[in-house]
């Protein structure tokens, strides 16, 4: 017999199991809805509702009947698909290398790895002109090996191609590829690994046919971040891809243009269209199902202390020296730029800098070099702050749900990283901008925005971490006697590190780096960096050199802050072993 | 059940998390304080301008801004979301309840449209007299013009000697098949400067619009900019000889570098002057300061400062600056169209250069 006692206590673990749950939907999705995707619903309405207040689909027939814009659908979609695919091709085995062998400088690495993450187009632009430019290293290289050819153009003339716009995709989502690969391989089971490895399996052939099977779901799952990242591209366009123009260039075209109706429903194609690859992503992640998770894991620590052998030495030391070329020498050439005197011939110089730091006494520029540095570093760390939890909540919430919840849920943290950035920028405006809730200028609308924008990306990566702790692990630590909390702060938190860790990374970068939305809902008091690169840049010449100088600040700043969060984590990892 | 929660937690494990949300919550409450600060300094604010970014970054505003302030005893604020198109975009999602008073940057390539969401208030000064007749690009008034600069084409000396290109003399001449390759356009769907080429494209070409778009397109190679900026970094670091920007570039060279590498062209029968205006926002909350202050673009202490934006004042008589005098050139012959014919075949132009350029 149940005792009435039983039945009580049976009942309060429901209705505590369903507050919890509720309370873990209610809270991360309260944030989406308000600060993501009721400002989107704004702008979108405006693609089927007309001035009369009368529905139509007149505009979106407008759009899919207009070959040119057809074009542009299809490209946006091919360029994304191939910068996906080699983006993750190329950070597989740095990811691969980071977590199984160790070698000095490899936290190094992967702070400067996330560099080119917060780095604006504008100067991305002047790193690329460096290296592939009619002036740049590669061109002067080649004339200098051949001479002159008598020809007027460049050899190489990559500039204002569809190959450039590759490259800088790839350039610009190596890292987050890198960092969700890499927490992956970290907290993945090895003992699979270790069988093939003791019945006879090579190295290689066990990465093939065991290794990287398990990664299906970060493999995706990284894809299609990096898919839809390359998808709304919109920078890179606008400044070195000519006229291979991203649905997100012309939704911008159609805003200043004024048309808000048709730039509406080309926001809702785009959303369709994001849509679709997020669907292809969510139903193949379920046909994965939990085949992954399986015996009892030995865990990250172990695998993280080995000496790598002389050939993997070998490789490892070719493949950073090709991602150096991609990734690290655009940054190299901004770095150059900075020390190069304008006037020619005279070598270098630390003008620029003295005049970023003289720019504390430049009218034009409000606030003073460090000052946006602060606000920088202040934003960043709360948008840390709310969006960690956020990330960890949500991450809960996508691994105890079932599919059918699990799915909603996916398609709604899509929003904030499908969202069309223009589209977000006017949206927020509408919808906060003027009575009833003016919030635009004051500092909690830009912590909330860039929260929103980074807490489904980190929710993502920490879902990642999660799904790779074994249940059995957590039940062994709660038949030895923990309670739930201590179990989960114990065991649980420490093996999702790695996954926290790049939520918090992410949540710095993209507070650290946003700009878009940011000049549209904050104010000049609250300047962060990217806002005073802007300022620089659209100073015209004089603020040129300079401007690579903030634009060398800017990056160095970030490394900081990574390489710290970094140490954090060590500190954390360790608490979770020793306790 | 609670109770085995509780006991199952040792002493250690509590302490760490009460001490680490001790210092999130310390922090969180100094980086508070801290911005609250920060956002308190700026006060109240009578007056709301928004603006491109560059009226800010050149310097025209910081040097305009603060003489308003002192003359009324009132509190400005410009705010700078982006260029001008992304000010209008961000006016016509604020359109029922307007934050801005005045808007600065409306030019006359696309005041139409401002005009046609009906973000504007017409709005005549006192002292209107003072301007430029032929400024007046506007028999409406929604717009007060403020500057005005020459858009021009641009040549990298030391690159068109090295490259043997003839610099040419009109702007019909960039549809010479020898400049196949070596410029830099800008897009006229998300830049200003775009927009005000691309109708002076068409205005030059009269009736054969489209087919001068195709040669244009043609000769460009898929080198068309996104925006001003990015397209004169560029073309300053030797991306193309040849570049669509303003009138005053050697000047700006001279003032800023000391060097003369810029060869400007204006050409003499195809001027095209850029008007710039600020205009009353419709339902502007400070209606009467936002007046005085469409008063104060056309006296002396405005018109004398807008050398900081490198344009010219649109009121006769004021002085400028030696190299803008030297360097500066002045058409005999001007062909930019009124604010009533761009507005009847901006879409035409527009969808000629869409075909030529993205077909």
């Amino acid at each position: 017999m149940i005792s009435g006692e039983q039945i009580m206590e049976l009942q309060g673990k429901k209705i505590r199991v369903w507050m919890r749950r509720s309370i873990g939907y209610t809270i991360p999705m309260i944030f989406l809805v308000l600060f993501c995707l009721y400002p989107l619903l704004l702008i979108m309405k405006f693609g089927v509702v007309n001035d009369e207040g009368q529905f139509t689909f007149r505009y979106l027939i407008d759009l899919v009947t207009d070959r040119i814009y057809l074009k542009v659908i299809g490209f946006t979609f091919t360029q994304a698909l191939i910068s996906a695919v080699i983006t993750l091709v190329l950070a597989l085995p740095g990811a691969y290398l980071l977590s199984r062998y160790k070698f000095p400088g490899r936290s190094m690495i992967m702070a400067a790895s996330t560099v080119p993450f917060v780095l604006p187009s504008l100067v991305l632009a002047v790193g690329f002109l460096g290296i592939f430019g009619a002036q740049g290293t590669i061109n002067n290289f080649i004339v200098d090996i051949n001479g002159s050819l008598g020809t007027t153009l460049p050899p190489v003339d990559i500039l204002y191609t569809k190959k450039v716009i590759i490259l800088a995709h790839i350039f610009f989502n190596f890292p987050i590829a890198l960092r969700i690969l890499y927490s992956r391989f970290g907290t993945m089971d090895t003992s699979l690994e270790n069988a093939a490895r003791s019945m006879g399996a090579g190295r290689i052939r066990t990465f093939f046919t065991v290794t990287l099977p398990q990664m299906r779901y970060s493999l995706l799952s990284s894809f299609s971040l990096v898919f839809t990242f390359c998808l709304l591209s919109l920078g890179v366009i606008l400044v070195i891809g000519g006229l291979n123009h991203t649905l997100e260039v012309e939704v911008m075209s159609l805003f200043k243009g004024l048309k808000v109706h048709h730039g509406g429903a080309l926001v809702i194609v785009e959303s369709i269209i994001v849509l679709l690859a997020t669907l292809v992503y969510i139903w193949s992640s379920s046909k994965e199902g939990s085949r992954a998770d399986v015996a009892l894991g030995e865990g990250v620590s172990k695998w993280s202390g080995r000496r790598p052998t002389s050939i993997t030495t070998i490789l490892i030391v070719i493949y950073i020296l090709v991602v150096f070329l991609v990734i690290f020498a655009p940054l190299t050439s901004v770095g150059m730029e900075s020390l190069v005197s304008e006037t020619s011939g005279s070598g270098l110089t630390l003008e620029w800098y003295e005049q970023v730091i003289s720019t504390q006494n430049d009218p034009t520029i409000s606030i003073s070099p460090l000052g946006a540095i602060i606000n920088s570093l202040l934003f960043g760390s709360l948008t840390m702050i709310l969006s960690v939890p956020l990330s960890i909540i949500t991450a809960h919430m996508l691994h105890g749900s079932k599919f059918k919840r699990k799915w909603i849920l996916d398609l709604l943290l899509l929003f904030p990283i499908g969202a069309s950035s223009v589209a977000l920028g006017y949206g927020l405006v509408k919808a906060y901008s003027g009575s009833p809730y003016h919030l635009t200028g004051t500092w909690y609308i830009v912590v909330l925005v860039h929260s929103v924008i980074a807490y489904p990306l980190g929710a993502r990566a920490v879902y990642s971490s999660l799904r790779s702790i074994p249940p059995n692990l957590i039940k062994a630590s709660r038949s030895m006697g923990a309670g739930p909390i201590e179990s989960y702060f114990k065991v649980k938190l420490p093996l999702m590190m790695p996954g926290i860790l790049v939520a918090a990374v992410f949540a710095f970068a993209i507070s650290i780096g946003e700009l878009g939305a940011t000049l549209m809902v904050s104010k000049e008091a609250f300047m962060t960096m990217p806002v005073f690169l802007y300022r620089m840049i659209e100073g015209g010449g004089r603020h040129f050199g300079a401007m690579n100088a903030f634009a060398v600040i800017l990056m160095g700043i970030t490394f900081l802050s990574f390489l710290a969060i970094e140490m954090i984590k060590r500190i954390f990892m360790k608490w979770g072993v020793n306790n | 059940m609670d109770h085995d929660i509780r006991g199952s937690v040792s002493g250690k494990t509590i302490t760490i998390i009460v001490i680490l949300i001790s210092i999130v919550g310390l922090w969180i409450l100094g980086v508070v304080y801290i911005l609250e600060q920060i956002g308190e300094e700026e006060g109240d604010q009578d007056l709301v301008i928004y603006a491109y970014e560059s009226f800010q970054s050149y310097g025209l505003g910081p040097s305009v801004i603060p003489q308003f302030e002192e003359k009324y005893g009132v509190n400005v604020t410009v705010v700078t979301p982006g260029d001008v198109g992304t000010v209008l975009g961000r006016m016509n999602m604020e359109k029922e309840d307007p934050i801005a008073d005045i808007v600065i940057g409306v030019d006359n390539s696309m005041l139409f449209k401002a005009v046609d969401m009906d973000l504007l208030e017409p709005y005549k000064p006192e002292n209107f007299y003072r301007l430029d007749p032929t400024m007046n690009f506007d028999p409406e008034n929604y717009v007060v013009p403020f500057d005005y600069g020459y858009i021009a084409i641009i040549c990298n000396r030391e690159l068109m000697h090295e490259r043997n290109l003839d610099v040419p003399e009109d702007l019909l001449d960039l549809a010479d098949p020898q400049y196949d390759g070596q410029m830099l356009l800008l897009d006229p769907s998300t830049s200003s400067t775009g927009s005000s080429f691309m109708i002076w494209a068409a205005s030059a070409a009269g009736e054969d619009y489209s087919s001068f778009f195709e040669d244009l397109a043609d000769n460009a190679n898929g080198h068309v900019l996104g925006s001003w900026d990015a397209m004169y970094s560029q073309w300053s670091e030797g991306e193309a000889p040849i570049a669509i920007s303003y009138g005053l570039d050697t000047a700006y060279e001279m003032m800023w570098y000391g060097t003369n590498n810029t060869i400007t062209v204006v050409p003499d029968h195809q001027g095209y002057r850029q008007i710039e205006g600020a205009a009353l926002v419709k339902g502007a909350d400070n209606r009467e300061l936002a007046q005085k202050f469409l008063d104060f673009i056309l006296t002396d202490e405005f018109q004398s400062q807008v050398y900081n934006n490198y344009m010219l004042p649109v009121v006769p008589g004021i002085e400028i600056d030696q190299l803008f005098v030297e360097y500066g050139q002045d058409a005999e012959v001007h062909i930019e169209p009124t604010t009533h014919q761009v507005k009847i075949n901006y879409d035409d132009w527009n969808e000629a250069w869409r075909q030529a350029f993205y077909n």
